[in-house]
């Protein structure tokens, strides 16, 4: 059998199967199984076929899961789960919150900021955008915002999320193209910090064009000393477990493993600090008394709603090696790339081919079930291709693109997930039109950071490699 | 007759529920077994070389004792987008038809995994190559696969009898739905 039917038969089957709802994990060991059998199965007889065919992606299955680079995927999810269900992340969205005073839009502002934070650490844009549709969208709504105002920030944060550390999707798509995790979450400091400025740019602008896109409404004046206090109490100190995580990886001081875990042990410590220590200290024994049962119930939640984004990680890995051995095994891995590398296009269209097959996929399917799907292909594909940046740079540069596109594809309208998803929890009598409208300005700016990124490789690039 | 399966289905419920709750505890092992690999490794004392494989293994383990929970509660990624089109009656049956072929899928892998296990475990000479210097025998590595898959055939398998679907015709993906569900009932309960 060809290479190319081979591949069609493997990527058409299991496409098929994902669009009538077979679970995704199920829908790669359905397919890779049939074709370990007629792969791998040198025997007569259905029985020692299968045996074979099972027996190796077994094998396999096991030295791709059980390795210590897949650590920090559990870790970062336990650092933010622990970060919501201790009460950290509420007290830095309150303060951030009250720190926007009288802004114009400050409800906007405040949507991208815990937007990003909630995606980041929780690794679902699709969750963070049903939960901050159902929470924001109708405060947003009763102050007079504009759907472009109040629907569009939501939208756009997912973009954000990826990219800013500890994204749990980078960690993942690190995971499974065997990058170095540590250079890929970095990677994304200066394209995410980009990204937010744009976001704060395009919302500035708009009410400075139109006012009543996000009118001022009063709030309760908070003095500066006590938004200061605010500050060094409820913002300083998280923000700076996730800085001290990061510059551990960046410095070569541990590895991201290492510094996940001990974030998750920052996260605990400082919770220990607000919980206990300073209403011991400040005299609340009501307070005090009730750290303990509070404590325990955060602490089993964190663990618990890692375990259940970590599992369905795994499930995706253990999908994504079956697949990675029997497109081995087949030859049709190499065999594409031999293809693919020997037409005469540049590297550039090459790239923006995949791109498109991105924004395609993020139609139907969300960021894990792509990376499986993808990841085995493009990768081996774009190590074929010389864009004179070396090797481990042009990885970490694309990964960091290909995140961008699978959130893009998330939101373009009109048939991206988040588009549906949001009309799901939005105010009835939201239009569809106007979440394509809302999301439309968002995606553009994130179009324009793919093209910057584009041009002008370094801005993934340099800090990464700044250490070496 | 109808009293004894459903005590059956709760024993069951709650073993399923069991092997979630270690899974998940194990995510909080793991993290004390990083923190304490290396702090010994920085003052330069020696470590449990078992603790690496405790935590390398442990993946597997987690994967296998969490997912027929996950089955259970429709947590998996699965895409509604052709049943959330189709009218309920056909996505009855449609739903039906998905829950067998992964039912299928699973008990071939439970069956054929369980005779590797058996294979491993009766051969006393064969070990992990991979940890070789920790002789770890080889049916470790193994024994979590049967028993997962297993479990989650019987879960699919459910899906085909009883009268809840796996699919409800909600168009996404239906993992997300679930996560938010329980976000948003422990975000407006905690603050």
């Amino acid at each position: 059998m060809q290479w190319y039917w081979i591949l069609t038969a493997l990527l058409g089957s299991t496409l098929t199967l994902m669009f009538v709802g077979v679970p995704v994990g199920i829908a790669f060991i359905l397919v890779n199984t049939v074709a370990a059998f007629i792969l791998f199965g040198r025997f007569s007889g259905f029985d020692a076929n299968m045996f074979a065919g099972i027996s190796q992606l077994t094998d396999n299955a096991f030295a791709n899961m059980a390795i210590f680079a897949i650590v920090p995927i559990p870790m970062f999810l336990l650092m933010g789960e622990l970060f919501f269900h201790t009460g950290l992340a509420g007290r830095m969205f309150n303060a951030v919150e009250n720190l926007m005073g009288r802004a114009p839009a400050r409800l906007s502002y405040v949507t991208v900021a815990g937007g990003t934070a909630f995606a980041t650490l929780s690794g679902s844009s699709m969750g963070s955008t049903a939960l901050l549709g159902t929470l924001m969208v109708p405060e947003m709504t009763a102050r007079g915002y504009k759907k472009s105002m109040s629907i569009g920030p939501i939208l756009g944060t997912g973009g954000l999320a990826m990219l800013i550390p500890p994204s749990a999707l980078a960690v993942l798509l690190g995971t499974l193209a065997e990058l170095d995790i540590g250079k890929l979450l970095i990677a994304g400091i200066v394209p995410g910090l980009i990204l937010a400025l744009m976001y704060i740019v395009l919302i500035y602008v708009r009410t400075i064009i139109d006012p009543d896109a996000a009118p001022v409404y009063e709030v309760q004046w908070i003095s500066w000393r006590r938004r200061g206090k605010m500050f060094f109490a409820d913002v300083v100190p998280m923000v700076s477990v996730i800085i001290f995580v990061i510059l551990l990886i960046m410095f070569g001081v541990a590895t991201p493993s290492e510094s996940a875990a001990y974030g998750s042990l920052g996260v605990i410590l400082l919770s220990l600090i607000y919980l206990f220590l300073v209403p011991l200290l400040t005299g609340n024994m009501e307070r005090v008394r009730a750290f303990w049962p509070e404590f325990r119930v955060a602490l089993w939640k964190s663990m618990w709603g890692a375990g259940r984004v970590t599992i369905i990680a795994l499930m995706i890995l253990f999908g994504s090696s079956l697949f990675s051995n029997v497109l081995a095994a087949s030859g049709a891995s190499v065999k594409l790339i031999e293809w693919v590398t020997s037409f005469d296009v540049s590297g550039l269209v090459m790239l923006l081919i995949m791109f498109g097959i991105l924004l395609l996929l993020g139609m139907f399917m969300d960021q894990l079930a792509m990376m499986l799907l993808t990841v085995p292909i493009f990768f081996p594909i774009m190590a074929g291709i010389d864009f004179g940046m070396g090797a481990e740079r042009q990885v970490i540069w694309f990964a960091v693109i290909m995140l961008l596109a699978m959130e893009i594809s998330f939101t373009t309208p009109p048939f991206g997930l988040l588009l549906f998803v949001m009309q799901g929890v939005a105010p009835p009598g939201t239009k569809f039109s106007e979440i394509c409208l809302a999301a439309i300005p968002f995606m553009a700016c994130a179009m324009l950071l793919v093209a910057l990124i584009l041009a002008f490789p370094p801005l993934v690039t340099w800090l990464p490699f700044l250490t070496g | 007759m109808r009293q004894g399966l459903r005590k059956i289905d709760a024993a069951w419920a709650g073993l399923l529920w069991l092997g979630m709750a270690i899974a998940s505890v194990y995510i909080g092992l793991i993290m004390v077994a990083i923190i304490y690999i290396t702090t010994f490794r920085f003052f330069g004392a020696a470590y449990n070389i078992y603790t690496t494989s405790f935590i390398e293994y442990g993946f597997v383990y987690i994967m296998f004792l969490g997912s027929p929970w996950m089955v259970r509660n429709r947590a998996h990624v699965f895409i509604e987008m052709l049943t959330a089109a189709v009218s309920p009656r056909v996505r009855d049956y449609l739903s039906r038809i998905i829950a067998f072929a992964a039912a299928a899928v699973c008990l071939i892998w439970a069956w054929y995994t369980w005779t590797i296990f058996l294979e491993q475990f009766e051969d006393t000479m064969r070990f992990d190559e991979l940890r070789a210097q920790l002789d770890i025998r080889l049916w470790v590595t193994t024994i979590a696969f049967p028993i997962g898959f297993f479990a989650m055939g019987v879960e699919f398998a459910r899906f085909i009898f009883t009268a809840q679907t796996m699919h409800v015709g909600l168009a996404g993906v239906a993992n997300e739905r679930v996560e938010l569900e329980e976000t948003k009932r422990d975000l407006l309960g905690d603050f």
